[in-house]
């Protein structure tokens, strides 16, 4: 297995949003935080030979990371057609040999039937919630992830691990990893003000 | 999108089976066509390789 440190460069290609959609949430998962999300999955077993599902893919920065291993396939899922567009550049620059899809459409009304022959992975950094219109979309993702996937790995906004435990103990699944990571954004809507800032978030290993 | 991407999707209305129709491919790569549900009679087009599986309520 190449080292995390490897697969962070090679996502340093990986270009953001062009014109950002305040109503989507659409932050840049930084190359950092997924080469550490993607090889601590594939640590675990849950990128080989896996079915690797990136809900709300944006530019695809989680799926390019999964792709970069040794997935059997990975889908790319994501509602911006913009963000799309970008991310099918974004896989040429990247060069992942993994076979990877992209798909248009809402994450919480998946057009995906997978058989239970294979491992079924999602990792996800899906809007928080934090706009508002927008409160518990973190929810409905999880809904959505629990019923397909065998195991997922998501990113949340600081102080989720409460809702998120109890969503998943009445999902029948478990919590297994929990860790904190910190994303430096730049400034990149209008109610930021300074030019960029840290926002601390959590990352979960949930099996279903 | 590969064809073999078929063997995972399938309509978001109803989770029921879709018929791909092809315009235009590249190898196993669709380019151009449509996904038709087969119980809902939804078309769902294909463009520049990227199916469009949003629920009608839901396209621009």
């Amino acid at each position: 297995m190449a080292t995390k440190a490897a697969l962070e460069a090679q996502l340093a290609v990986v270009a953001g949003f062009e014109n950002p959609k305040v109503s989507l949430e659409q932050y840049p998962t930084p190359p950092d935080l997924a080469a550490h999300l993607v090889h601590l999955a594939d640590l675990r077993g849950d990128i080989e030979d896996a079915t690797v599902l990136d809900l709300g893919s944006g530019t695809g920065m989680l799926g390019l990371g999964a792709a970069l291993r040794s997935p059997a396939r990975v889908v790319g899922v994501e509602l911006d057609d913009d963000a799309l567009e970008t991310a099918t550049d974004n896989a040429r620059r990247v060069g992942a040999s993994a076979p990877i899809d992209w798909i248009r459409a809402d994450a919480t009304r998946l057009p995906l039937c997978l058989p239970d022959d294979r491992q079924v992975t999602v990792l996800m950094n899906p809007p928080f919630g934090a706009q508002r219109g927008n409160e518990h979309a973190d929810r409905a993702f999880l809904e959505s992830v629990a019923s397909v996937a065998d195991v997922s790995y998501s990113v949340h906004n600081e102080g989720s691990k409460e809702f998120v435990e109890s969503f998943v103990a009445d999902a029948g699944g478990d919590l297994t990893d929990a860790f904190r990571a910190t994303f430096d954004l730049d400034r990149q809507f209008d109610f930021h003000d300074e030019d960029r800032r840290q926002l601390d978030a959590e990352v979960f290993r949930i099996e279903w | 999108m590969k064809e073999s991407l078929m063997d995972i999707l399938c309509d978001p209305l109803d989770k029921s089976e879709l018929e791909l129709e092809v315009d235009e491919r590249d190898g196993d790569e669709i380019l151009e066509g449509r996904l038709i549900g087969t119980v809902t009679g939804e078309v769902y087009p294909i463009e520049d390789g990227i199916p469009n599986l949003l629920p009608p309520d839901m396209r621009d």
